[in-house]
């Protein structure tokens, strides 16, 4: 029953791919042919053909398909006009899964599913072999994985053998540490400068009209003559409205906001209503970014989001700290990324990224006034009263742009700030580094500078504009 | 560290560049034969010959300097402990894939790559972003191309 040797190549069941072609998406691919079918009028002729193609194709790249195990690697071959062969060193598997629906369980199948971490197309799937096959197939991947991961076991560390120790001791409750708990105030800040600001604005616009659809006059709000009182009167009444809404709807979303420590756990929950809790490994967290917001930079506030090669993708693998003071940042960044504080001060990039940010800032200000120009032609001269607003409003946000670049490493960690109203500032340790390129465009080599796109899983950051020969030793020592 | 040092960049298989040209003179036959076919369609016969001339000879001149520019522009090196690479004619691009941090190795080969023998060697990392696709190289050395990278992908946690 259980196969002896995965070494040789074997394919997959014959079962499990004819009956592909009844599943939900062999059906979902069937569904345009259907409309084909129907408009065409020769329901039966149609259908038949596409059941013969569809046999034929899954027959042909089933035959294609082969896969074994060495002991080392996992070998997939498939592929019938795009050859792909896959190898996965065992080392490198994060999780094997197998998978049984309905149809694999009715025919003693299932589909093994192996995954390695983040990144695209890093994945592989077998769909499907018989289940003895695929037990053994789990089996032999995580022990030849442990195996290599710990090849002598965790030194000084006998594994635990209940027969002979006892049932293992109960894990001592591990204790809670409160990094940040955000004060009400903050919270209020929070809403009225978050994107809970711009969503009121559009309620209370559509809210307005349709008051006015509703056939209320408008005149009638309050006895408000709108007409005399004008715009200035509901900007008066509407902004402050418009803001303490803005205000309380964040300080609901993000009530009681805490972010804590348990052991290797980072915990951040916050709500009132709804309760969130986001939960980040400490030693899985990849790269850290403040975001210093336009509307935070006054108050010396910044957004922090930590991000970690959880299997999978999306929002869990990530937790947001808004709102947070330099100290708390520095707080939370020494339990996640210790090497990051203290955060060093940036290296500014040189005047060579200076100058190409104001030509590039110029030459937008100049395609401005030129549609301006042209505008003015077309309606009226007075619009030709902006150009003095207009000309120099590309060249300011190129110096802005350019003093928002910087740079620095220290203790193995990379810091990249980019910005030009808003900053972000990405911390990156250079063990984290997947990859990297120095990438410069062709108006970047004309001044000798260039880019560095360090990739991380899940990621990318940038360092830009920095000389092309400082750009090329921060990848040697980024990636490593 | 990746400074290894001492070895030369090298280039693409010469047969890639063949690839490419095959590639976008497909397009490009496809793109002259719908000017014919529609110029044909609204009686403009003499007009439509002559622009699906002119754009065949400019546009394969044209495909004939760029496929080599590219081409020329593409080094890439397998050095002690990481892939080099370095391509790009607008934006260059110089990547580093280190070894050990390979997640897996894809080989990959259209019906045109098949016939001409070659493979595209693509080295997984966990970062979707990583630029580590050697488009072209002879399939027959692909295979042992493949073990000795995986031979020095190691053991130590990639992430």
């Amino acid at each position: 029953m259980v196969p002896a040797d995965l070494r040789t190549p074997r394919r997959t069941s014959p079962l499990g791919a004819l009956t592909d072609l009844v599943s939900v998406e062999g059906l979902r691919n069937a569904a345009p042919l259907l409309i084909v079918a129907v408009s065409v009028g020769r329901v039966a002729l149609v259908l038949a053909v596409g059941l013969v193609v569809a046999v034929a194709s899954s027959v042909v790249s089933w035959s294609r398909r082969l896969w074994s195990f060495d002991g080392e690697v996992l070998h997939l071959d498939e592929g019938v006009f795009v050859r792909n062969q896959r190898r996965i060193p065992v080392e490198r598997i994060q999780h094997v899964e197998l998978e049984r629906r309905l149809r694999h369980q009715l025919l003693g199948l299932a589909a093994v599913r192996v995954e390695t971490a983040g990144g695209s197309g890093a994945e592989l799937r077998l769909d499907a072999i018989t289940l003895p096959e695929a037990e053994a197939l789990r089996t032999q991947l995580l022990r030849a994985r442990d195996r290599q991961v710990a090849p002598a076991g965790s030194p000084g560390e006998p594994p635990w053998d209940p027969a002979r120790h006892g049932p293992p001791p109960p894990a001592p409750p591990l204790p809670e540490e409160v990094l940040v708990r955000l004060p009400p105030a903050r919270l209020l800040l929070a809403g009225v400068t978050g994107p809970e600001v711009v969503a009121v604005l559009t309620a209370l616009a559509l809210g307005l009209d349709a008051l006015v659809d509703l056939g209320v006059d408008p005149d009638d709000l309050g006895s408000l003559d709108v007409e005399r009182l004008s715009l200035l009167a509901l900007v008066l009444l509407g902004i402050p409205v418009w803001l303490s809404v803005a205000a309380v709807i964040g300080l609901v979303r993000r009530w009681d906001l805490t972010a804590t420590v348990r052991g290797d756990e980072l915990r951040v929950t916050y709500g009132l209503l709804q309760r969130h809790e986001l939960v980040v490994r400490t030693d899985r967290v990849q790269d850290a970014r403040v975001s210093e917001r336009l509307l935070l930079r006054p108050f010396g506030r910044a957004d922090l989001r930590l991000r970690s090669a959880a299997s999978g993708s999306g929002d869990a693998s990530r937790a947001d700290i808004p709102l947070l003071a330099g100290p708390e940042i520095d707080l939370v960044l020494a339990r996640v990324l210790p090497a990051a504080v203290p955060r060093p001060a940036l290296a500014p990039a040189p005047p060579a990224a200076r100058r190409r940010a104001l030509v590039r800032g110029a030459v937008a200000s100049l395609v401005l006034a030129a549609a301006t120009v042209a505008l003015a032609a077309a309606t009226t001269w007075a619009l030709l009263a902006l150009l003095p607003v207009a000309l120099p409003l590309g060249p300011a946000v190129g110096e802005l742009s350019y003093r928002g670049l910087g740079w620095a490493e220290a203790g193995g960690v990379h810091h990249s700030r980019v910005g030009a109203l808003s900053r972000r500032t990405a911390i990156v340790p250079a063990a984290r580094v997947q990859s990297g390129a120095v990438v410069a465009s062709w108006f970047q080599r004309r001044r000798r500078l260039a880019t560095v796109r360090l990739d991380l899983a899940g990621a990318a950051v940038g360092v830009v504009d920095r000389d092309i020969s400082e750009c090329r030793a921060l990848l040697r020592s980024a990636v490593t | 560290m990746t400074t290894d040092g001492g070895e030369e960049l090298v280039a693409l298989e010469r047969r890639v560049l063949s690839l490419w040209r095959l590639r976008s003179a497909i397009v490009l036959g496809g793109v002259v034969a719908l000017v014919l076919a529609g110029t044909a369609g609204a009686g403009a016969w003499l007009a439509g010959a002559g622009a699906a001339l002119a754009l065949g000879v400019g546009g394969g001149l044209a495909v004939r300097w760029w496929t080599a520019t590219v081409w020329r522009a593409w080094q890439f090196r397998i050095g002690e402990h990481a892939l080099h690479l370095r391509h790009g004619v607008l934006v260059r691009r110089e990547s580093t894939i280190p070894f050990h941090r390979v997640q897996h190795i894809d080989l990959e080969a259209g019906p045109l790559e098949r016939r001409l023998g070659l493979t595209s060697l693509v080295l997984r990392t966990a970062s979707a972003s990583s630029d580590s696709t050697i488009p072209g190289i002879d399939a027959a050395e692909a295979d042992a191309l493949r073990t000795r990278i995986l031979a020095l992908v190691g053991t130590g946690d990639a992430l």
